[in-house]
């Protein structure tokens, strides 16, 4: 209680002055008038009454003294000299600001980008209770469920409270009202906005019912599509809707900005895929979430998806043995380790950078104190104490901080929107949103107090230490000088530590992207161009693959005879690019069993699981893939009794011992054989492949893997199923054109059958490589920022240190001394702070490369021309830093410098 | 005058403190003239070093304050003991009772 009308006291002090006054008075005017009573005269009263109160100053400051509390009066104090201060001192409070500008600022940015995508918890409810669940071959893979599968598990475990099965995919949307579009949607469980506890803001949610065969269809819009396709009609319930051919009607619109999982625009019920495409264990397209029961914690329910899939793999060994279920925390398992690494090796860097900042300031803040010696000592002399001394020192170096910080924080908008704006390709969730939430500020603002203390402290502890004497009687030249110059040199020398540090990582970056665009992709990718083509689920019956080997034999057919295409081919997956098939980023690349010459693992072992590219005919023509050995893919391969394989030479080298691989057998499960007339309607199961073509080694989404996969191609009339496939062109021309000339040809045999996403293959690569792109460059931004930093602290320092010597020089001079001398005298510090500060420097960054390895391609932490170079760059732009005040004392005028004082 | 003043600060308080419980709301003028009355003017206070005083008893809540106007037409702040302030006296009383009598047993024996 006490203590709040303290506070209350603080705000109220003028009216309390007053009041105070008027008691005191009073109490001195009845005194008065008791004294005149007694006999004496006005005055003689008066004066009695005032020296029987006694020293009313005192009195009145020793019961305010009680009223407030007195360091917060001190404080406000010592702020306002603080900027009396900064303002008498322009070019100092400038350079600081800027350093502090330029290092809260990297740091805010960071900050709101690592927030948004590490620390945010998700916009679900409860977001740490929701896991992902997937299918775990031996490799370690992580795989979809099939839909089967995901109903046994729905059925079989009580772990969950609520469990969703997905499937991400674009869709074909049309109604008679307005021109088709092709958007990314998602097939789910009913209760997938139950699970994630969001419900629609206009009509329904799923009910359990619309999620069962033969259910009228009914599909959730988001609101960008309500708002996009509809124009916000509220009449919009209830329409009906065409999806990828088959009707529905519209039952609910989600939320403003609710595209869950990344970008999706509507929702249909699991039960609504067409069922029959969808048969076999072994179909792994079902992603699936889960919201843990309430009690249950992640290792029981672990254990329990653990027995249902050796349960499943006891019942169907087929296709679920050596297949374990694992589940993570949804938000961790979105967020990949590289990722994660990524984002906190950016935080270390900014960290440094700020570090660096710290140390310039500190500086500025040395050289300047040295120059406020006799203002303190007057201080001390009229009696403050050493630790209020420091106190208001503290202060102003949180001012200089505090200013700085606000316009970093402009800095860092500018800086996330940059980045918003570069990173649009990378594949992220919707809601990682890099907005500015109050965790931001308040991280801003801690940031403020910590770094104006950090580099705040050292020089107020070294000026509060001075001899008040000794500063008194030499009319202000403080004798700190040695001590402040050996702090200010160790700062260089920390400073040029911390540079070269961020340069070497920015170095390895830069080296391991460049080893990346340089390395031999394998393939030609000039004039190729990449689109995708959609076999309707509705159209296109998964099991009868020799539906979609028909067209896509008729379409390899037509295309061929296109002038101008030089070659054509279908494929699972472009090179570079994990897989096409299916809009749903869960998926891996298409990863199977292989046995090589039909040999079945013993039990207990784990079988070999591979990267499989199913191809047309003319794929390695199409690419630019030289055939290595043996042939390439003829029209034959793939008939019944004739399955052919290629495989690249990482797969020879791992799973042939190296030995010619032509002519082994494969046998890669869930292949089919069909006839080539549809008509007779045979197909089988596929036997064994034989090898008969060896191709170099091509990346397929491992372009950051220090080796290539091991990759099988497959004809694709073996693999033929309905939903998304690849098209590659070798044609000149803009891709769009291609792209129509192919539309036209296949609007011929099916015009149900889409052809979109076309790019070049330079533009997929670019993509690929985009995110790469960017980190290089903010870690270049960084680095750059630091080499700015110690530049201009090495030049302030030795600029100083000049004008401190001026004196000196000017005797020199006058001895004698050459030009030359005085420069080489001058520049002999900084070369020392070189010469401690580079290898120091070269240790550090061989320690972070160490940590950094993960994500280097190609590039060892321990490449000798980076550390080279970066120690080069570092050093010239140090010397320069220093030659520069080191030949404007060599210019100095000897009579003026001896004069100096 | 001074020494005197600062000897008494430290049972100021229970003189305060009793005057108020005595003769119930009281501004500073008053206490000092009950005080050096009742002492028969042994305690002569230097008046001033009350309001320190007072002010500190009321933040720390034995006192309860307010202005008034007295029969002058004058505005002055009147004071008043709390429960609290109560409390505080009994315990300095006795304090206060103890005190004095180790002191005239040591002026006794020694």
């Amino acid at each position: 209680m006490s203590w709040w009308r303290r506070l209350w006291a603080l705000i109220r002090s003028r009216r309390l002055d007053r009041e105070l006054d008027e008691e005191l008075g009073g109490h001195i005017a009845m005194r008065t008038a008791a004294n005149r009573a007694s006999g004496a005269t006005d005055d003689e009263a008066r004066r009695a009454a005032e020296r029987q109160f006694g020293n009313r100053t005192r009195i009145k400051e020793q019961t305010r003294d009680r009223d407030i509390l007195p360091w917060v009066e001190s404080v406000v104090q010592d702020l306002r000299y603080a900027a009396r201060q900064l303002r008498r001192s322009p070019g100092f409070a400038m350079a600081a600001i800027a350093a502090m500008a330029l290092g809260i600022g990297a740091n805010a940015a960071v900050f709101t980008l690592v927030n948004a995508v590490l620390l945010r918890a998700l916009p679900f409810d409860q977001p740490d209770r929701i896991v992902s669940v997937w299918m775990q071959p031996p490799n370690g893979a992580r795989l979809p469920f099939s839909q089967e599968d995901f109903e046994d598990l729905r059925d079989g475990s009580t772990s969950f409270s609520e469990l969703v099965g997905t499937l991400g995919t674009s869709i074909n949307v049309a109604d008679d009202d307005s021109t088709p579009e092709r958007v990314p949607g998602m097939y789910a469980s009913w209760n997938l906005f139950r699970l994630l506890g969001v419900q629609p803001v206009l009509g329904r949610d799923f009910r359990e019912d619309d999620d069962q065969l033969g259910a009228d269809p009914v599909v959730i819009i988001s609101y960008g599509l309500w708002q996009s396709r509809y124009g916000g009609a509220s009449d919009v319930l209830g329409r009906l809707v065409r999806l990828n051919s088959r009707q529905a009607s519209i039952v609910g619109v989600m939320p403003r900005r609710f595209a869950f999982p990344r970008n999706q625009a509507l929702w249909i019920p699991r039960m609504m895929l067409p069922r029959d495409s969808f048969l076999g264990r072994r179909q792994h397209n079902i992603g699936v979430i889960g919201r843990l029961a309430p009690g249950v914690e992640l290792a029981p329910a672990r254990a329990e998806v653990g027995a249902v899939a050796s349960r499943l793999a006891q019942e169907y060994p087929d296709s679920n043995r050596d297949l374990a279920i694992n589940l993570l925390p949804y938000q961790e398992a979105t967020t990949s380790r590289q990722t994660r690494l990524i984002f906190l090796t950016f935080l270390g860097a900014v960290g440094f950078v700020l570090l660096v900042a710290c140390a310039n300031v500190a500086n500025l803040l040395l050289a300047r104190s040295v120059g406020r010696a006799r203002e303190i000592a007057i201080r001390v002399a009229q009696g403050a104490g050493r630790w209020r001394v420091i106190r208001q020192l503290l202060v102003e170096s949180v001012l200089v901080a505090s200013i700085g910080g606000a316009l970093g924080l402009l800095i860092a908008f500018a800086g996330v929107r940059w980045f918003a704006r570069a990173s649009v390709t990378v594949d992220r969730p919707y809601w990682e949103a890099f907005t500015f939430d109050p965790v931001v500020f308040a991280f801003v603002a801690a940031l403020c107090v910590v770094t104006g203390v950090v580099f705040g402290l050292a020089p107020a502890l070294h000026v509060s230490r001075t001899d008040v004497n000794s500063v008194l009687k030499e009319g202000g030249r403080g004798g700190g000088g040695v001590r402040a110059r050996r702090w200010a040199g160790a700062l260089i020398v920390i400073e040029l530590v911390l540079t070269l540090v961020l340069l070497s990582g920015a170095g390895f970056m830069m080296r391991s992207f460049l080893g990346m665009y340089q390395m031999d992709l394998g393939f030609e990718p000039t004039n190729v161009k990449v689109m995708q083509l959609y076999l309707p689920l509705t159209k296109y019956v998964l099991a009868k693959p020799e539906m979609v080997v028909d067209i896509e034999q008729r379409l390899a057919d037509r295309l061929e005879a296109v002038s101008g295409f030089r070659a054509s081919a279908l494929a699972s997956s472009p090179p570079t690019v994990g897989t096409i098939r299916g809009n749903n980023s869960q998926a891996p690349p298409d990863t199977r069993p292989v046995f090589v010459d039909g040999q079945e693992p013993a039990p207990g072992e784990q079988p070999t699981f591979v990267k499989t590219v199913s191809a047309g005919d003319e794929y390695f023509d199409t690419v630019g893939i030289p055939i290595l050995r043996g042939r390439a893919f003829e029209r034959s391969d793939g008939l019944p009794g004739r399955g052919a394989a290629i495989v690249n030479e990482r797969f020879a080298a791992l799973h042939l011992g190296g030995r010619d691989p032509i002519g082994h057998t494969l046998v890669v499960p869930g292949l089919v054989e069909v006839e080539d007339r549809p008509e007779t309607q045979t197909v089988v199961g596929a036997g064994p492949l034989t090898i008969v073509g060896v191709v170099p080694d091509v990346r397929q989404g491992d372009l950051d893997r220090a080796e290539p996969d091991p990759v099988v191609y497959v004809p694709m009339r073996m693999d033929s199923r309905p939903g998304v496939i690849g098209l590659l062109v070798r044609a000149p021309g803009a891709a769009v054109s291609v792209a129509a000339r192919v539309r036209q040809e296949l609007a011929i045999l099916d015009p149900d059958v889409p052809v979109f996403n076309a790019q070049t293959m330079d533009e997929v690569l670019a993509d690929e490589r985009g995110q790469y792109v960017l980190f290089l460059g903010m870690f270049s931004v960084f680095a750059g920022i630091a080499l700015f930093l110690s530049a201009v602290g090495l030049y302030s320092v030795t600029a100083y240190a000049v004008k401190e010597r001026t004196q000196e020089v000017g005797v020199r001079m006058a001895l004698g001394a050459e030009r030359r001398q005085i420069v080489w005298l001058m520049l002999k510090r900084g070369l020392v702070q070189l010469a401690i500060g580079l290898p120091m420097g070269i240790a550090g960054a061989l320690v972070v490369g160490r940590l950094l390895e993960s994500l280097l391609f190609r590039t060892s932490p321990r490449d000798m021309v980076t550390l080279v170079g970066v120690t080069v760059l570092l050093g010239l732009v140090a010397v320069l830093a220093c030659v520069r005040p080191a030949l404007r004392a060599a210019r100095l005028d000897p009579t003026v410098a001896l004069r100096h004082e | 005058m001074a020494r005197q003043t600062d000897a008494l600060l430290g049972t100021l308080d229970l003189l305060i403190l009793r005057t108020l419980a005595s003769r119930g709301s009281l501004h500073g003028y008053a206490i000092a003239v009950v005080i050096q009355q009742a002492s028969d003017e042994a305690l002569r206070v230097e008046e001033g070093s009350l309001y320190p005083a007072l002010h500190r008893m009321e933040k720390a809540g034995w006192l309860r304050a307010s202005w008034r106007t007295t029969e002058t037409k004058r505005r002055a702040r009147v004071y008043a003991l709390t429960p609290k302030g109560r409390r505080q006296l009994d315990a300095a009383e006795q304090q206060w009772t103890r005190v004095a009598a180790g002191v005239a047993k040591v002026l006794k024996l020694v």
